[in-house]
Order: structure tokens, then sequence, then C-alpha cells
């Protein structure tokens, strides 16, 4: 009588669908790699972020030699020496007679180099800090803080726009009128409008926590209408009548009935929505409004290379540009793939 | 010609599954013919095989579809294409979602009549009226201007059945054509079709209600899990039913 | 014994009268059919019955708690996200303090009431057939322990075959549970089957009724002749 298949939910079956999206899953693995790394940071960062040299400014990557002479060694790196040019030009120089091993598992990290050589995987910046370290350091910041913000904005969309969804009337009106006010103000404006907002004597950890609540203000209104317009046809399902003849109270119904369907719908613009607070929080740091120096994120890592004469020269700088975009486009294309996953059309091998 | 079309062991396959297994019928010009059977039986995916709008992870294994004395699985997409609206028509089960809400019925009424003849603007725009007429549409004209969801549901699926015949096909091809309607309706609508069996259109009739089907069709195929389980003119089917679903399915009528 | 009162119940949607002077009374054991095509007021009247919407003018009493309903949709009267077992607990929510033992023993005996297979508790509505799903609804009505289960159109959606199979179930669980059973339909077969009494609706107003065979052989309002004709519409 009944089909054999697997007991799925088609919770199950909807992520099944996404394994099966190879660009999603690449993109996936990358977003796991990069919080990964972030999370491990003090232990795969061979420099703390602080940590500068001014010997060593804006010194290219240092090569990694596995030969010494000829013949196979433990892996060291050269000594750089700072020269000036004729045109006072930075020039670094190799000395060959300096080597520094790399140590392993040293002091808490997994590859350092006895002072005062020193490793730079992706180069330096101004300040002789090395950038691969800062990099990492500041994917905690970057990568957090759009999570954080989402978390905040999906709470915020979710019982707003469940509450006016399902009572209607007068309440859906104020809802979303307030709804409607907070996006008719361009995001970029009113996110600096908040900045400017917060007092000047912050310090790093209330900065942190300002910019996040400031992401999530600008961005609950458009998840909340999403979830309104899903709350209005959903509440006319035969199941949701079923429950209240049942006498289960509204609020019950709301989070087990409704909600659990809008979430699996916005999970996708959570996606797309993470990847959009990243970038704010890149365009706010940039400005030099966001999360100040020494702390770096990605954003303010940018702002150095802000100049073109350093981009020139030291061409690395623009690297935290590149995991931005790494960063952006996996949420993006992960957030595509989820709702392509739980699209009932777009799902193969149903009739 | 004896027969219009002519099903020869069609069998069409979803991935290692059979929808259709090796179905053989003929419909004779002039004539209503009838596929009865449940969801799941395979009764669409024919009548899609024959107009050859199956989506593109169902395969046609085996089989030929002579129409007009033609193999239809030999046409190209072009051929397909002039006829489909020409020479075979299609009425759907739900009429809102067949119809464009952007267009008035009119319009799209037109569009056929553009594609497939040569006939000028006021031409089509005659035998639009006469078709909407034809059909029993209380006022043609306004029917015309009307924009689907302007219409009721009884009117729209006449004004479905008149997109369907404009073109002036020999064959209709029915799917569910009244299971959205009330019965009063679709007693009207079944009217309709005998109407267009006497203008000697042929109607395949598909649908799962046998106690309507067998107050209009001339012969009856009961068709299950893919298969063709009994077949057969109206009465015989009915009167001495041979295979046990038929009976099954014959009783529940009672 | 009357399980149900409707007491002249008006329902107007701006200019559109959905209900017009409605009065009907439902004894304990009856198996009343409510027939008209759509429009009639019938899903109105079963809205109001089971306290969704509330009437304009007039009252409808019954006992609290006493009615139930089965949809018409078996793919939208089941959250899609929820388990049988879910679904089933739902109906119990007002006998919550029972213990999980009690509540399992329950839902098993329920399901096999209903013919079903007792197994699948873990299974989700997706994995059934829509005459699977209408005995889940069926199931999950029934644990709520309704004297009166309103049937809104519940077979109207299934195949000819199955719609026997389900017309049966009713049957024997009428009598296995004492209920009283409002039946709204189009179809007046399966009325002729089923049903003992029987209400004609109209553009909201209440036509004809009375007893199924009477009515059914000799209609008197123009209107339920016409509804027979077109449900006889047939040469078997």
């Amino acid at each position: 009588m009944t089909k054999v298949i697997n007991s799925n939910s088609r919770t199950q079956m909807a992520f099944a669908s996404f394994r099966r999206n190879r660009m999603a899953m690449v993109c996936f693995w990358a977003l796991i790699v990069l919080y990964g790394v972030a999370i491990f940071a003090d232990f795969i960062c061979p420099y703390a972020y602080k940590d500068e040299d001014r010997n060593y400014s804006y010194c290219p990557p240092t090569a990694v030699e596995f030969l010494d002479h000829g013949r196979w060694a433990c892996p060291f790196v050269y000594k750089h020496v700072l020269t000036f040019d004729a045109i006072h030009r930075r020039i670094y120089k190799i000395d060959p007679t300096q080597k520094y091993p790399l140590c392993f598992l040293k002091g808490g990290r997994f590859c350092t180099v006895e002072a005062p050589g020193r490793l730079y995987l992706w180069g330096a910046d101004a300040r002789g800090r090395d950038l691969f370290s800062r990099i990492w350091y500041g994917a905690r910041i970057s990568l957090s803080i759009g999570l954080l913000g989402v978390a905040i904005s999906f709470i915020l969309g979710l019982l707003i726009g469940g509450i006016a969804g399902y009572y209607g009337g007068w309440i859906d009106n104020v809802l979303m009128h307030l709804c409607e006010m907070f996006m008719m103000i361009p995001g970029f404006y009113l996110m600096l409008a908040l900045r400017a907002a917060v007092p000047e004597n912050f310090n790093s950890v209330q900065v942190y926590l300002s910019v996040i609540i400031i992401l999530a203000l600008i961005g609950w209104a458009s998840l909340a209408r999403v979830i309104r317009g899903m709350t209005l046809s959903l509440r006319e399902r035969d199941y949701v009548l079923a429950a209240k003849t049942l006498g289960v109270p509204d609020f019950v119904i709301i989070i087990r009935h409704i909600l659990p369907q809008t979430i699996s719908y916005s999970m996708a613009t959570l996606m797309l929505t993470v990847s959009s607070y990243i970038l704010a929080e890149a365009g706010l740091s940039v400005v030099g409004l966001g999360i100040q120096d020494p702390i770096p994120s990605w954003g303010n890592l940018l702002s150095d290379a802000m100049e073109i004469v350093p981009v020139i020269f030291a061409p690395w700088i623009l690297l935290p540009g590149l995991f931005i975009f790494i960063a952006v486009m996996s949420f993006n294309v992960v957030g595509d793939g989820l709702r392509d996953a739980f699209d009932p059309m777009f799902r193969e091998g149903e009739s | 010609m004896n027969t219009l079309l002519s099903i020869n062991n069609l069998t069409v396959a979803v991935g290692s599954k059979m929808l259709v297994n090796q179905v053989s019928f003929d419909v004779p010009p002039g004539k209503i013919v009838a596929i009865a059977g449940g969801s799941g039986s395979g009764k669409t995916t024919i009548g899609l095989s024959i107009l050859r709008l199956l989506s593109p992870s169902l395969r046609i294994e085996q089989g030929k579809i002579i129409f007009e004395g033609k193999d239809l699985l030999g046409f190209s997409k072009e051929d397909m294409r002039q006829c489909r609206g020409a020479r075979i028509g299609m009425i759907f089960q739900e009429p809102l979602s067949a119809f464009d809400p952007l267009f008035t019925i009119g319009q799209q009424m037109d569009e056929v009549l553009e594609a497939h003849t040569k006939l000028s603007k006021q031409e089509r725009f005659k035998k639009i009226l006469e078709t909407l007429s034809e059909v029993e549409l209380p006022d043609p004209k306004r029917a015309y201007k009307s924009f689907p969801h302007q219409l009721s549901g009884g009117m729209r699926q006449r004004a479905m059945v008149a997109q369907a015949i404009v073109g002036g096909p020999s064959l209709v091809i029915a799917d569910e054509p009244t299971s959205s309607l009330d019965v009063t309706l679709q007693v009207k609508i079944m009217e309709l079709f005998r109407r267009l069996r006497q203008k000697n259109i042929s109607i395949l009739l598909i649908a799962h209600d046998l106690g309507m089907i067998s107050r209009v069709a001339d012969e009856i195929m009961v068709l299950r899990q893919g298969e063709i389980v009994e077949k057969g003119l109206t009465m015989q089917v009915i009167n001495q039913p041979r295979h046990e679903y038929t009976r099954a399915l014959l009783e529940a009528f009672q | 014994m009357s399980v149900l009162q409707i007491q002249n119940v008006f329902k107007s949607f701006g200019s559109l009268r959905a209900v017009e002077d409605v009065s009907i009374i439902l004894q304990q054991g009856d198996n009343l059919a409510i027939v008209g095509e759509s429009g009639c007021g019938k899903t109105t009247l079963a809205k109001m019955i089971m306290g969704i919407t509330k009437p304009d003018a007039g009252f409808i009493k019954a006992e609290a708690h006493s009615l139930q309903m089965v949809f018409q949709d078996p793919n939208s009267s089941l959250d899609p996200l929820w388990n049988v077992r879910g679904i089933l607990k739902e109906a119990l929510w007002r006998n919550r303090i029972l213990s999980a033992l009690e509540l399992q023993e329950k839902m098993e005996q329920m399901l096999v009431a209903v013919g079903l297979s007792a197994q699948i508790l873990n299974r989700f509505p997706h994995e059934f057939s829509g005459g699977e799903r209408q005995r889940i609804a069926i199931a999950r009505a029934l644990l709520a322990n309704p004297k009166i289960l309103v049937l809104d159109e519940a077979v109207s959606a299934l195949d000819t075959l199955v719609q026997k199979q389900i017309i049966d179930l009713l049957k024997k669980l009428k009598q296995d549970f004492n209920l009283t059973y409002i039946f709204i339909s189009h179809n007046l077969r399966l009325v002729r089957n089923f049903s003992d009494k029987i209400i004609v609706m109209y553009k909201g107003k209440i036509v004809e009724q009375g007893q199924v065979q009477t009515v059914l052989q000799f209609p008197v309002h123009p209107y339920t002749q016409q509804l027979l004709q077109a449900a006889f519409y047939t040469n078997l």
C-alpha cells in the first residue's frame, strides 16, 4: 500500500538536492575553510595581529626555501634587508648568509621563525605586520559580524513578519508601515547616520557590537516583508485551520506550523543578507567608520590600499579584497543553491 | 481515411519507470474516444505524447503515432508547431493556468489564427466571434474583449474549447476538461463535445469520471498503471466488462 | 437528541449574501448531506459551524469541542514538515496530560481503525497517496473525540475507486464511534449511497430538504432537479 521509500522529511530531501549541486557544495566548503581558519587563527597564523617590525615595512612575501645550496634542508627563510634605490623606492635584498629555520608548534602557533627573522607568507603592511595573520584575524571580525547581524535581523524579521501576517488588520498595518520607514532610507546612508550616533569614546568591543546592531537594523525590514507575505498565504492552509479547531493557541501555531515553512525559504535570503552585511562592514571600515586599527577587519585592511603608491609597489595589500570577494560569492552561491533546493519545481525526480 | 489517429505500442518511460506500456488504440474520424483511468494511470502522458509536449525527463521508448497518415514521432519541431492548434487542439483541466492572464481571450485566439492561417484581421475577428458563439458563450463580443479572470469558471472552459477548435483541427485532446467545474456545467461541456462530434471533429477524452464518459463516448479504454486493461465500444465495456479492474470501477459508481 | 442547532443564520461578505436565513437541527446519529454547487454558501456555512467564522445574525449551538472537520484537499490538510506522529499528537492537544505510552497507544489504535498500519508514525505526508492522507486526516479528527464530523468535500479530490473505499470506511467508523456526520458534497451519487438526510442549497438559501431517498426520487425545487439530472448524466 505505502510506497517503500526512505522516510525523509522535506528538509532532508532538500539538503540531498543541495548536495547534488556541485557549485554550491564547492562554495559551501570554501566557507567552511574560511570560518575554520578564522576560528583557529591563533594556531594557524605565525603572528598576532598587532605584531609589527618596522624594519620590514612593505616587505614582499618571503619565500620558504627547501633547498640549501642544492641540498634538502628543513624549511627556512632568508633574511631580507631593506635598501633604497636611486629614487628612494624600497627594495628588499635577500641576504643568503642569514637563515632562519621555521619552528613548528612553538608558542601555541603552528609555524613561526625565530626573531629577528620574519615569515611573511603574503607580504607585510606599512608597519611590518604580517598580512597573512592580519587577514585571518580580520576574517574573525568580518565573518562574525555578518553572521551575528543576520541572526538579529532574522529574529526581528521572523517575529515582526510572522505576527503581522498572521493577525492582519491594524497590527499588520502598523508593522508594515514601520518596515516601510526602514526600507525607505537608502541602506548606506542609514548606516552612516546610525554610526554617527555611536559615541566617540566607545572601545573596540563596543564599536563591534554597535556595527552589528546597525547592520541588523538596516536589513530586517525586507526580510520581515517577505515573511509576512508568506505568512498571509500560509495561515489559510487547511492544516492551520485544523490546528485551530483542535484548540491549539495562535502563538503555538505561528511558531510550529507557519515559521518553519518560512525558514526554509528565508534561508536563501539569509545567505544573501550575510554577504551584503560583509560588504557593508567592509564599506564602513574602509572609510574608517567601522572597526578601528589595530584590530584588523578585511575592510580596514583595504583602507591601507586606498593610495596608489603602496598598491603599485606592494600589491599584496589588495589581498583582503580577494577574500571579501570569495566570501561574498560563496554566500551568494550557497544562497542560490538553497533556494533551488527548497523550490519544489527545481527538484529532479519528482513526478 | 479510416482512422484519424492510430497509436501503436506506445511506451513512455521516466528513468527506469514505465509510465505508458505498449498502448495501442485508434481514434476514428468524428468519434469521441475516452481514456478512463485514475491518477498515475498514465492517461495524461498519452495526451502529451501525441502533442510531443512531454517534459524532457520523459522518453518515448518505442511506438508510432500515426495522425492523418503521418507518423508524428518523425515530425520536426517546426512541423509539430504547425500541427498543434491547426490540426490537433488541446483542452486542459485548469483553464486559469492555460490562458495567459495578461491577454484577452480574443487576443489569444487571434494568436492561434495568425500563426496558422493567412486570414486578414477582419476575417480572423469574424471567425473568432463565430467560434465563440458556437461554444454557446452568451455574448461573444464581450467574451472577445474579456480577460480570463473576468469570466466565470464555466465560461472560461468554453473559451478554452473555442481556442482549441478555432484553428479548425480534426482532433481535440481534452484532458480532464470538466473536473474543476460544477456538475451542471460539466453536462453543458459534454453536450458541447457532442456538437463538435457532429461537425466531424474527433475528441480524445481523458478523464476519470466513468459515469460522465459513458454518456458521451463512443469507445472507452480503461487504463491502469500505464496499460490498457479493457477496450471497446462504450455499451459493451459498461454492460459486459471483462477485466476485474473495470468491474471494480463500475461498482464504485453504484 | 439534538447535537447541533443552527438558527436563522446570516452571513454576508460586502454585498455578497453568502448565507441567508439557514436553520438546521442535527440529531445524534444523523448523516446529513449538504449539497450545492460553488457559490451556494456551503463552505461558508461549514466554517461557521466549526466556529472559524462568526455569523452576522442568528446563532449556532453545539456542545463545546464536539465538532471536528475533514478537509477536501489531502495535499494541504496535513503539514508537510510534520511526521504522522506529530500530526496525530496535535489532535490530542486538549488531552496533553496523557503519558507518552498512552498517547502512543491511542495513535496506533486510531491508525488501525482507519485502515492504516500502526508503523507509519515516523513517516511524512508526501510518502502517502491521496486516499491514505485522507485516512490520516480522519484519524486526526477522530482522536479529538468529536461527536460530529464535518466532511467538507472530503472525497472529492480522490479517484473513484478510492472514493468508494473512504466512504465505506466512514460508514464503518460512524458505527464504531457513534458519530454524527455532516457530509458536504456536490456529488449526488455519493450522497445517495451514503447519507440519510439531505439539504440542498442554492445562492445562500436552503431550497429543499428532507430524506435522501425522497428528495432524490421526487425533487420539488427546479435546482434540485437540475442537480439530479447532471449527477445522473450517465449511461451506467
